[in-house]
């Protein structure tokens, strides 16, 4: 067992508390929102967690494959934050055969007869690898000059996280160098903190403004069917009328004047109809969808 | 104006899902000395066209069975010399120029008095 100092004690305390108050604050805004993107941070928070677990280092055999899966998780969300944070779509979602390959491999190498921590290194390499691409994608598809703060901030500390994993099954799992694991750890725990709920809030709240958006639309569409609509109802019988205005001026015979008459009351019919919805008889649902606009049509 | 027909107009189809406006058209249009087809639909207006050859299709846009659009895009593809096209509508999707290249000479919007209907056919057998 590895003697830890007070002090980095507490500061492991600190991290393992903030990763896991991250993920119950998630957890409790996705239980109000009902949205993914919550869901998805909080996986990632409790995958920090978990890999939090490790500490002190063991060679307990259910922690240890607790925590290549659990590296699985984390690496799958943080490349689905980083698809928010950068706008692009990276890998596959469903990436577990690869991964269990990689796990299957990392089990070969440990019963071959390596030690018994090597059973994270395939497995923890291929995650990291998974996490690297969220570095080098949003370069081959963006300009750096052009992300925002938070952005080259997120980019950064995921740069970090991969180099993090990368080095994970060394230097955790390895008592004499797992300082510079915490270390890792720590920087990282503070980084995504500040990164992370920002790019969740920002991608949550740019699709509640596209939704809104949509509704705008779909309103301002339902309005306009609604005056084209109107319009095409009164300029009918209009026409209709001015037409046999000027049948009757032409012919200088009355025989056409009922047939006017009739084209005035479809006039006044149809004025009818739009003071019922002025004054709100009709309501505003009732002629959202095309078929009642079809209805409004007809009247 | 495009290179359409140099004929003069003196057969004109009328083409509107609304029987009442056609007869009413066909009418004053007769009156005013045209031989008129009618017909209220486009389908049923191209099925027209094929038997008797017009100067002039005035159609409504809004119809059922064969809208306004798609008879202008049967005419243009299937005859040449084309007529001249005009639309009478209440409303309209495509602004006038779009409708000009698709083949249509002139945009009425409902409603019009027989006055300007006469005067833009008169227009276009003065420039011919």
């Amino acid at each position: 067992m590895i003697e830890l100092s007070p002090t980095l004690q507490a500061v492991i305390g600190i991290c393992f508390a903030t990763n896991v108050f991250m993920a119950i604050m998630s957890y409790l805004l996705y239980r109000h929102h009902r949205d993914p993107i919550f869901r998805e941070s909080f996986m990632l928070w409790l995958s920090f967690a978990i890999i939090f677990l490790m500490n002190p280092p063991t060679t307990n055999i259910h922690i240890i494959a607790l925590n290549v899966v659990t590296w699985g998780f984390c690496a799958k969300y943080l490349v689905r934050v980083s698809e928010q944070a950068f706008g692009i779509k990276m890998l596959r979602s469903n990436h577990y055969k690869e991964f269990s390959a990689a796990i299957g491999v990392g089990v070969v190498i440990a019963a071959l007869g390596g030690e018994f921590w090597q059973i994270t290194v395939v497995p923890v390499l291929y995650c990291s690898f998974a996490i690297l691409y969220c570095n080098y994608a949003p370069l081959k598809h963006g300009k750096w000059r052009e992300f925002s703060t938070i952005q080259k901030l997120a980019w950064f500390w995921m740069l970090l996280y991969g180099l993090h994993a990368v080095t994970y099954p060394f230097n955790r799992l390895n008592l004499e160098t797992a300082h510079i694991d915490f270390t890792f750890m720590l920087v990282n725990t503070i980084g995504f903190a500040i990164t992370v709920p920002n790019i969740t809030f920002n991608t949550y709240y740019k699709k509640i403004n596209a939704k809104l958006e949509d509704q705008l639309e779909l309103e301002r569409k339902t309005v306009s069917t609604m005056v084209v609509t109107m319009n095409h109802e009164l300029n009918t019988p209009l026409a209709k009328l001015q037409s046999l205005i000027d049948l009757i001026k032409i012919k200088q015979d009355l025989s056409d004047i009922d047939k006017a008459a009739e084209s005035m009351e479809e006039i006044k019919r149809v004025i009818g109809k739009l003071s019922e919805i002025a004054e709100g008889d009709l309501k505003k649902d009732s002629y959202l969808s095309n078929e009642e606009s079809e209805k409004l049509y007809k009247i | 104006m495009k290179d359409v027909c140099a004929m003069a107009i003196d057969t004109i189809l009328l083409v509107d899902d609304d029987p009442q406006i056609v007869e009413v058209y066909g009418q004053l249009l007769m009156a005013n000395g045209y031989s008129v087809t009618k017909a209220t639909s486009g389908n049923a207006a191209l099925a027209s066209l094929r038997s008797n050859m017009v100067d002039l299709v005035i159609s409504d846009i809004k119809m059922p069975d064969g809208d306004g659009f798609f008879l202008l895009d049967s005419i243009v593809a299937e005859f040449k010399p084309m007529p001249f096209f005009f639309f009478l509508t209440g409303f309209s999707t495509l602004s006038f120029a779009e409708l000009e290249n698709r083949g249509c000479h002139c945009l009425f919007k409902k409603p019009l008095s027989l006055g300007e209907l006469l005067e833009a056919i008169e227009n276009l057998e003065v420039q011919k």
